[in-house]
């Protein structure tokens, strides 16, 4: 019986112990060996003699469950051994892509409006000016047309300088409330350090009838719109000049970067300039014929944001596809 | 526009107020800063008086110069040439440390000794005004010798250079900007006291005469000056250096100095040679159109009020009697005639055109003062003048419509006063909740009621308004715009699944390079007609030469792998304007890496139409359409988008590759409407379990699988559900032929198949494509 036992215990591998059991267990085993013996012990010592073999029985049992267990767990934990990869190989083998980081910036941006119940609204790249000097209160010749160098076709269309004319379509097609913001690019005729031919534009208008409308309601959603995008920052409203809104205002954010000290980047002022926006001007109103509402407008340029939000140092590299660049986004 | 805070103070008190609650309180009113700069005088730099002056025994270019300071002489050796000229100068003392850490000692300079050294502007920090050292007078105050520099206010001063609005033409001088402080200060501004004090014997009657035809826009003043010799004062000189205005002639300096302080369109003429024979002055002013204003004598033109001037006639450095004239018309009327027109324009149009000031009596008292100060110079006591009758008009303001637009309650008393500080005139019941009030003259922009909200803004202040959130009715907002903006979301976060990149390129392209390349571009009467450069003369009309391009760029920064995407707007040769969205993807199918043994493959078609087709969808492609110089005739398709033609995808062609320095690439483009999502709906599953079959069929070399794929939907069997290719073949053993083996896949609704159903099927599969397509079983 211990030669058993012992048979059992000293088992190597799952291979063996299968051995073992057929040996013991079996059909032609040493168990069914002794069970046949049964039927030539006498009588009265019969049941007591059964009753040994089963104990027997299931201590070998026992003991080879444990031992199957024991193996089996030592087989796994070798297999497992053999599966070892040294996964820090395979450290950053992403193939994803990136989104442009202007593009997800005017995303970011569109979504806050969205989420403020803003609709999206979309116009021409090529427009009359009508819609992109004269509606917005810049009749010919004033000075303030020297802000923006306009792109002119031959026909005398031109590139929008703004997505103000957006503003206006939508005004002409529909009756108030309005509440749209208009993501789009624009074009101006300037190419410098600062300056790119193509830029993208995000500008939101919202127009109620009657009296509804105030500075205060767009000083509110333009400084938490401002906190959603730079976090804790200082927001600082500038009394300022644009033809379709009056009062009109810069606004500035503390600089992220020197955060209000000084540096290179804010010109050493401890402000970054970041939109533009006012309450809209009654000429405006007067183009698109609305009579009795009241309404504010904004306007941002997204490549400021990105670049700030970003730190991208160089504007014109946003428009090369420059991988070196992009891959940065992933 | 510069300012100083010390000419400020020629018009407004500023006690109390120092640089930095200046700086916030320009800004608050919507005067922008660019820049603020400090002026001090070092320690130890005093008054002194040049006793004598001569020349150095060793050196042609220095003089030695016995300079009083304080009670003592010090000996100074000069370099400058103009101090032979002078008498009260700048002297840094021995120990004085100037600007850049120069400290002086005493020095031997070719062998005689220098204690200390005369200054020219720039050594003390100041700005360059002109040559040599810099010669004091009075004007800075008594000048006592050895008196400490930092005792003269006028040389420490604050210059700030403010960004203008263009509607605020009235803060075009220092005295509209020190009107605005006052507002908001609530102190009084006073027009400065400089006012000429001698005047001319005789009457300017005398000698000039005036002659209108008709009625005139514009309002012009005439005086006559004496000029004697004029050398404009020592202060005249550094406020102009402070606020960087250059002048040539000492004239031109007084001009320049009493415009920068006023804001009067000024001119000066030279008398002498406009007098007729019986020593008048005749003037002939007239409009040859609505805003353009001539002013001529005997025949000639001097100027155009607000634009130009005849050199010929300007005064100069010689000329001995000066006619002054001030000069203003509407900048509306103005503006509208040189649109039409075009005439030449000077430097003062910048002013005329944004409203210059219009109480001309300021401009020529300040002009009358400094001729004085500047020479022995006399000014006639009286005018001859013209003026326009302007009918000002009152907008009307209403409490509740100021508050509602502003956005909070604004008192009745704040409007009152605000309004008054800015020069309006009150009509009206004062204690009314509405009133009238009429815009100062100086204020064109002043129009509506919108108007006057944004000044009583900016003297409240923006920062003391609560900010308040809007009430809004719901309304769905889910416009079309709204709804493909986030398709487009969509799309393009599956394309940077897939691998690619976003860019975003110009919309302009060159037209040489378009058209070379076989692509259509914009029609010449509807092209740009003033492009910024060359190379972008005209609207694209695709994505791909400007992304090829970029691809290009990248292969020079050493990237191996150049996957990029872009959706943009092209233009046709109408100019009419469509969304697509291109794909360009070249050299290496993924990054080095231990994945790939640090050798990825070359990207390949069957990779690039898998990295497409992730992010349109299934894609049909079949024999190329598409005709431009991309296209390589042999590796190329149009690509077929639930039946449409949708665009086209292939291998970029050789010679381009070549020509733009790149490798393996594989370029798409398509409509992006064609993309977009579709509704579907779904259909019956069978529950019964289908069969795979391979069928490995001969055809000839040159046939597509589209043949066959078309030759199968012809073909009507309800168990067949799909079939795709899965294997092609081709070898000499094969001759003319190659091996295409499809792989069908069988289904019935109504039960398993059975052996003789896939059997029948299958043959009937085989024969009805040895029938149209010539195919046969391998």
């Amino acid at each position: 019986m211990e030669n058993l036992e012992r048979k059992i215990v000293d088992t190597g591998s799952l291979e063996e112990l299968e051995r073992v059991r057929i040996e013991i267990f079996g059909k032609k085993g040493a168990l069914a060996a002794e069970f046949a013996r049964l039927k030539d012990i006498p009588g009265p010592e019969k049941k007591a003699f059964a009753q040994g073999l089963n104990d027997t029985k299931a201590r070998l049992q026992k003991l080879y469950d444990e031992r199957y267990e024991s193996l089996k767990s030592e087989e796994t934990a070798r297999r497992m051994r053999e599966e070892a990869l040294d996964l820090s190989l395979y450290s950053n083998i992403s193939e994803k892509g990136a989104l442009h980081p202007v593009r997800e910036t005017m995303d970011r941006i569109v979504d806050y409006f969205v989420s403020l119940d803003f609709a999206v609204e979309s116009g021409p790249m090529v427009e009359d000016d009508f819609h992109n000097f004269e509606a917005l209160n810049l009749p010919k010749n004033h000075p303030a047309r020297d802000m923006q160098d306009t792109f002119y076709f031959g026909d005398g269309k031109l590139l929008r300088t703004h997505t103000s004319p957006v503003q206006i379509r939508t005004m002409m097609r529909e009756k108030p409330p309005i509440r749209i913001i208009a993501p789009g690019s624009v074009f101006r005729r300037d190419y410098d350090l600062t300056h790119t031919p193509m830029f993208h534009q995000v500008e939101g208008l919202v127009v109620e009838s009657g009296e509804k409308v105030s500075f205060a309601n767009l000083k509110w959603i333009l400084t938490d719109f401002l906190h959603y995008m730079f976090g804790d920052v200082d927001v600082r409203f500038r009394p300022s000049f644009f033809p379709f809104t009056e009062p009109s205002a810069e606004v500035d954010i503390s600089c992220i970067f020197c955060e209000g000290d000084g540096c290179r980047v804010c010109s050493h002022t401890g402000w970054l300039e970041v939109l533009g926006c006012g309450v809209v001007d009654p000429n405006v109103f007067e183009a698109v014929g609305y009579e009795d509402v009241s309404g504010y407008a904004f306007g941002l340029g997204v490549e400021r944001f990105a670049m700030l939000m970003h730190r991208i140092p160089d504007l014109r590299s946003l428009f090369e596809g420059d991988i070196r660049l992009l891959e940065q986004f992933r | 526009m510069i300012v100083t805070r010390r000419w400020l103070e020629d018009f407004i008190d500023l006690d109390g107020i120092d640089d930095d609650k200046l700086y916030a309180t320009f800004n608050s009113i919507g005067l922008e800063v660019d820049s603020l700069k400090r002026y001090e005088m070092p320690a130890g730099v005093v008054v002194g008086r040049i006793v004598s002056c001569e020349k150095h025994p060793d050196a042609d270019k220095l003089n030695v110069c016995q300079v009083e300071v304080g009670g003592e002489l010090s000996q100074i050796v000069c370099g400058a040439s103009n101090v032979v000229d002078a008498e009260y100068v700048a002297v840094a003392t021995v120990g004085a440390v100037l600007p850049g850490d120069f400290k002086i000692s005493p020095a031997k300079l070719r062998g005689v000794e220098s204690f200390g050294m005369i200054c020219s502007s720039t050594e003390l920090g100041l700005p360059e005004m002109g040559d040599g050292i810099m010669i004091l007078d009075d004007s800075i105050g008594e000048l006592i010798p050895g008196r400490e520099l930092k005792e003269y206010d006028q040389l420490n001063d604050t210059v700030v250079e403010l960004e203008l609005t263009a509607n605020r033409g009235d803060c075009l001088s220092v005295h509209g900007v020190a009107r605005d402080l006052g507002a908001v200060f609530d102190r009084e501004v006073k027009p400065s006291t400089k006012k000429p004090t001698r005047f001319l014997g005789r009457g300017i009657g005398r000698i000039l005469e005036l002659k209108t035809d008709g009625e005139i826009s514009a309002d012009l003043q005439y005086c006559i000056a004496d000029a004697g010799r004029l050398s404009p004062d020592f202060l005249t000189s550094l406020r102009l250096a402070f606020v960087e205005e250059k002048s040539s002639t000492a004239i031109d300096s007084i001009l320049k100095y009493a415009i920068h302080s006023t804001g009067v369109i000024l001119r000066a003429y030279d008398a002498v040679r406009l007098k007729n024979d019986d020593g008048i002055v005749e003037l002939h002013i007239s409009e040859s159109r609505k805003g353009l204003v001539d002013v001529k004598c005997g025949g000639k033109e001097l100027s155009i009020v607000g634009v130009s001037q005849n050199g010929e006639f300007s005064a100069n450095e010689y000329s001995e009697e000066l006619l002054l004239e001030a000069s203003y018309i509407e900048p509306e009327i103005l503006v509208d005639a040189v649109a039409s027109e075009s005439p030449e324009c000077d430097a003062l149009y910048y002013r005329s055109s944004r409203g210059s000031e219009p109480d001309l009596k300021l401009g020529m008292e300040c002009i009358g003062a400094l001729c004085e100060s500047a020479g022995e110079c006399e000014i006639s006591e009286d005018v001859v003048r013209i003026e326009k009758i302007r009918r000002r008009h009152a907008i009307s303001i209403e409490l509740d419509r100021l508050s509602s637009i502003i956005g909070t309650r604004i008192q009745r008393g704040t409007v009152y006063t605000i309004l008054t500080r800015l020069g309006f005139e009150i009509h009206g019941n004062s204690s009314s909740d509405k009133f009238g009030a009429v815009p100062p003259a100086w204020r064109h922009d002043m129009t509506n009621i919108h108007d006057v909200a944004e000044e009583i803004l900016r003297m409240v202040g923006i920062d003391n308004i609560e900010s308040l959130p809007t009430t809004i009715v719901e309304k769905r907002r889910l416009t079309p715009a709204t709804l493909l903006y986030r398709m487009k979301r969509d799309i393009r976060q599956r394309a940077v699944s897939a691998g690619f990149y976003e860019a975003v390129t110009y919309i302009f392209a060159s037209r040489q390079r378009l058209e070379s390349y076989g692509f259509d571009t914009v029609s010449r009467e509807k092209e740009l007609v003033n492009p910024i450069v060359e190379e972008m003369d005209t609207l694209r009309t695709t994505l791909l030469v400007n992304l090829l391009e970029a691809v290009s760029r990248n292969v020079s920064y050493g990237k191996k792998s150049i996957p990029l995407f872009e959706i943009g707007t092209v233009f046709d040769s109408l100019r009419d304007e469509k969304e697509k969205i291109a794909f360009v993807w070249s050299g290496e199918e993924r990054r080095a890496s231990v994945v790939n043994h640090g050798k990825p493959s070359m990207v390949d078609m069957p990779f690039f139409i898998e990295k497409i087709s992730s992010v349109t969808g299934d894609i049909s492609l079949t024999g190329c359409s598409e005709k431009n110089g991309l296209i390589h005739p042999y590796r190329s398709a149009d690509i077929i988008i639930s039946g449409k033609r949708a665009g086209f995808v292939t291998k970029l062609h050789p010679e381009v590759a070549e020509e733009m320095g790149i490798d393996e690439c594989y370029i798409a483009e398509m409509d992006l409407e064609a993309i977009l999502p579709k509704h579907k709906n779904a259909s019956p599953i069978s529950n019964y379990q289908g069969v795979y079959k391979d069928l490995s069929l001969l055809v000839d070399s040159d046939s597509r699988y589209e043949g066959i794929e078309e030759a199968l939907r012809r073909f009507e069997e309800p168990l067949l559900r799909r079939f795709f290719p899965v294997d092609i073949f081709e070898s000499e053993s094969l001759g003319e032929k190659k091996s295409l083996t499809v792989r069908f896949y069988l289904q019935s609704d109504e039960g398993t198949l059975s052996d003789e159903e896939i059997e029948r099927c299958m043959g009937g599969i085989l024969e009805h494509l040895e029938r149209e397509c010539g195919a046969s079983l391998r």
